[in-house]
């Protein structure tokens, strides 16, 4: 019941989304047989030094959605706090309510079944605009954003040209 | 919408194709592939078709696949983000916006980043602020595609030399190329050359001189001696575009001195007496082979006159000697003492300076002009100018010019500031290079500054001599002072009552060019530091998280305020 519950959510939101795009990213499925598996890309938020990127992405949802979070995974190359050099995103509202794994979310921030794909990817080109650098995922990074902001906006570029020439 | 709807419903649907920041509306086949759409797309956005990122339901749309296959349907939406890249600089110049964007044609990551050299057609500052300046039409190139469209044909024959000959190799090429009157009415049937025509009798006169096309196209296929000739300028260029402000200079010079120098120096190769001088046949001789004369230096006499003319002003002496037959018309930039002198001057830009600046130089300067005997006087005495009789000569002949120049306050400017002397040595000594090393090009560059009948001024002299001719100062009754005057350049003294200088038209116009060139440089120097030019792009990069502005401004300065290049510079000066 569950299982089907969540498929038809989902199936939801990308009818949704493919008819009312919301500027800032695209999303569809990986595979049309598989609802829980979804790709996204995501254009570099305007004004940032991610500007003119475009990032893919993979977002798996479990099959308990919304009960619980899917996971974000950039498959594009990034160099952001919040995100894991294996390309998780690391995001407050992507943690599960239950445990407080890292020890200082508070319930409000996260996981929540009222999130959608929309909602969700809002958040991370959010947070991609706009790092969190007190839950780095990529230490360095965070570590970089602080204190070395021209090294960091650099490697951004570098990504962002990247993103820049698969496309090509 | 509905009647198409009904007639088409099958086969054309309506797509939205959104950026972030515009939206459009296309209509396109049901059955069409992505590269259609994209070609479609290309066009009502105006951007080139590789630059185009259509993305639908997370997916990177391929060429290949087919809009069926993506399950784009009627009234769906498709992603659009335009790669940004450099080659807008219209566009990119006018947004203050950071780097990269998406929009449009703006923005700018290269992502095909173009090599480091210099790029001539490039204009770093929008052709907007350029298209105010004066002259900037002058020769028909102030369209952003005519210079671009030269810029790639050149790289392109540059970079395949071998096409080049083998074009110029083609009989059928080359039997066009032999027929004058073919090129003519190729050239004058392009609006552009026609336009160029008009505003500088010297290119037609170019055009009608058959022997001069063909020297221009034996160059041409002679692939080595083209690349050499490019490079050489290239150097230069990027030389002097380190400066600040050199750029916007070099540009203006690019158009306004450089080409019709060229073309008045070819055609006075070809009207030139000293070219039948020259050996009979020296001319084929010389076709496809490189020369080893320097290429004179059409500002030595406006800057070495300054110096030394404080050294001679004791010692009047007697006049020239006039009569020797000139050998070589390079004769006067060969000397030794020309060259140091030249040296020295850039070495000691203080000295020169100094000079200017003293209150007895420009009493000395209207002193000079007006009593053109003084000059002469001061000229024959000087023990470097005394063993030269050509040089001398010659000297006499452009003094009159030179001092108004110098009297001309761009001018003294110009030579108060040692950063662009140096970068009009630099410039010489690329000329120089190119000389030896395209000699078809630049064989009249001398005449042209000293061009029978043109530009020869009327100069009295002390010392009269048998041949007394007055040269006609009219530019057009260039050959009407044949056998006598033949040699008016270097041998002939010349008789009139004029006291004030009256100068020729060639040298006019090039004095004109030069003081425009020079208050230009004046103002990029002198008016508008680089902070406050490259504000915009200063704010841009702080905005990209630039933060060190010392660094940014060096790399704006040096990129000529190109914000991508800059960046890149930082990047790859930092890994």
């Amino acid at each position: 019941m569950a299982v089907d519950q969540s498929a038809l959510l989902l199936q939801r939101q990308l009818r949704d989304m493919i008819k009312n795009p919301v500027p800032g990213f695209s999303a569809g499925l990986v595979d049309d047989e598989d609802i829980y598996k979804w790709e996204v890309v995501i254009y570099g938020p305007p004004d940032t030094p991610l500007e003119g990127g475009v990032f893919k992405a993979h977002l798996t949802f479990p099959r308990e959605y919304p009960q619980k979070p899917p996971k974000m995974l950039f498959l594009s190359e990034m160099w952001h706090p919040n995100i894991g050099q294996d390309g998780l995103v690391c995001i407050s509202i992507l943690h599960e309510a239950g445990e407080d794994k890292w020890g200082y979310e508070s319930a409000s921030e996260r996981w929540l079944p009222v999130h959608t794909v929309e909602t969700i990817l809002i958040s991370v080109i959010s947070m991609l605009a706009d790092p969190n650098d007190e839950s780095p995922a990529n230490v360095d990074a965070a570590k970089e954003w602080r204190e070395n902001r021209t090294v960091f906006n650099k490697k951004v570029a570098k990504c962002v040209r990247k993103s820049q020439d698969e496309f090509l | 919408m509905a009647d198409e709807r009904m007639d088409e419903s099958r086969k054309t649907m309506k797509i939205t194709v959104k950026t972030p920041k515009e939206k459009q509306e296309m209509e396109i086949d049901t059955n069409a592939h992505v590269k259609e759409l994209r070609e479609m797309v290309s066009q009502k956005f105006n951007a080139p078709v590789e630059q185009l990122c259509l993305i639908f339901a997370g997916k990177i749309l391929k060429d290949e696949d087919t809009l069926e296959q993506h399950q784009i349907k009627d009234g769906l939406t498709v992603h659009l983000v335009i790669k940004s890249s450099n080659r807008s600089q219209e566009q990119a110049a006018q947004r203050a916006a950071p780097i990269p964007s998406p929009s449009p044609g703006g923005g700018s990551i290269p992502s095909t980043t173009p090599g480091s050299q210099p790029d001539v057609g490039q204009t770093p500052f929008g052709l907007g602020g350029l298209g105010g300046l004066a002259g900037l039409g002058n020769l028909g190139m102030g369209s952003a595609n005519f210079m671009e469209m030269q810029q790639r044909m050149q790289r392109e024959m540059m970079g395949n030399p071998d096409m080049m000959r083998q074009m110029m190799d083609n009989p059928m090429v080359q039997n066009l190329m032999s027929n004058p009157d073919v090129m003519r009415q190729m050239i004058t049937s392009n609006p552009q050359m026609r336009e160029l025509m008009e505003r500088n009798p010297e290119i037609t006169h170019m055009l009608n001189n058959p022997e001069l096309m063909r020297q221009t196209m034996e160059l041409a296929r002679n692939p080595a001696m083209m690349q050499e000739l490019m490079r050489s300028q290239d150097r230069a260029m990027s030389n002097l575009e380190s400066l600040p402000g050199g750029f916007n200079a070099l540009q203006r010079m690019y158009r306004d001195i450089q080409e019709p120098m060229l073309n008045a120096a070819q055609e006075g190769m070809g009207q030139n007496p000293f070219s039948a001088l020259m050996g009979g046949g020296t001319e084929s001789e010389q076709q496809g082979r490189e020369n080893t004369d320097p290429l004179p230096n059409p500002w030595a006499p406006g800057s070495t006159q300054s110096p030394s003319t404080p050294s001679t002003t004791s010692t009047p002496a007697t006049s020239s000697g006039t009569s020797s037959t000139p050998r070589q018309p390079t004769g006067m930039f060969d000397s030794p003492g020309m060259q140091s002198l030249m040296s020295q001057i850039t070495q000691n830009p203080q000295l020169m300076e100094n000079m200017l600046q003293a209150p007895y130089m420009q009493a000395m300067l209207q002193n000079l002009s007006s009593n053109p005997e003084m000059a002469q006087n001061m000229l024959s005495a000087n023990p470097m100018f005394a063993g030269n009789p050509q040089l001398q000569e010659q000297m006499r002949t452009q003094l009159p010019n030179m001092v108004q120049q110098m009297q001309n306050p761009n001018v003294q400017s110009f030579l108060t500031n040692p950063r662009a002397m140096q970068a009009m040595m630099r410039i010489q000594e690329g000329m120089q290079e190119l000389e030896q090393e395209a000699p078809g090009l630049f064989p009249g560059m001398n005449p042209l500054l000293t061009r029978p009948g043109q530009t020869t001024t009327d100069t009295p002299t002390t010392g009269s001599t048998s041949t007394s001719v007055t040269s006609s100062t009219s530019p057009s009754t260039d050959s009407t002072s044949t056998t006598t005057t033949a040699d008016t350049t270097t041998s002939t003294t010349t008789t009139t009552s004029t006291p004030a200088p009256v100068p020729g038209q060639g040298p006019e116009q090039m004095s004109n060019l030069m003081a425009h060139m020079m208050s230009l440089m004046a103002q990029g120097t002198n008016n508008q530091p680089p902070e406050q030019r490259y504000a915009t792009e200063l704010e841009q990069m702080a905005a990209m998280g630039f933060i060190d502005r010392e660094q940014n401004l060096r790399a704006l300065t040096a990129t000529m305020g190109n914000v991508n290049d800059a960046i890149d510079r930082i990047l790859s000066s930092r890994s």
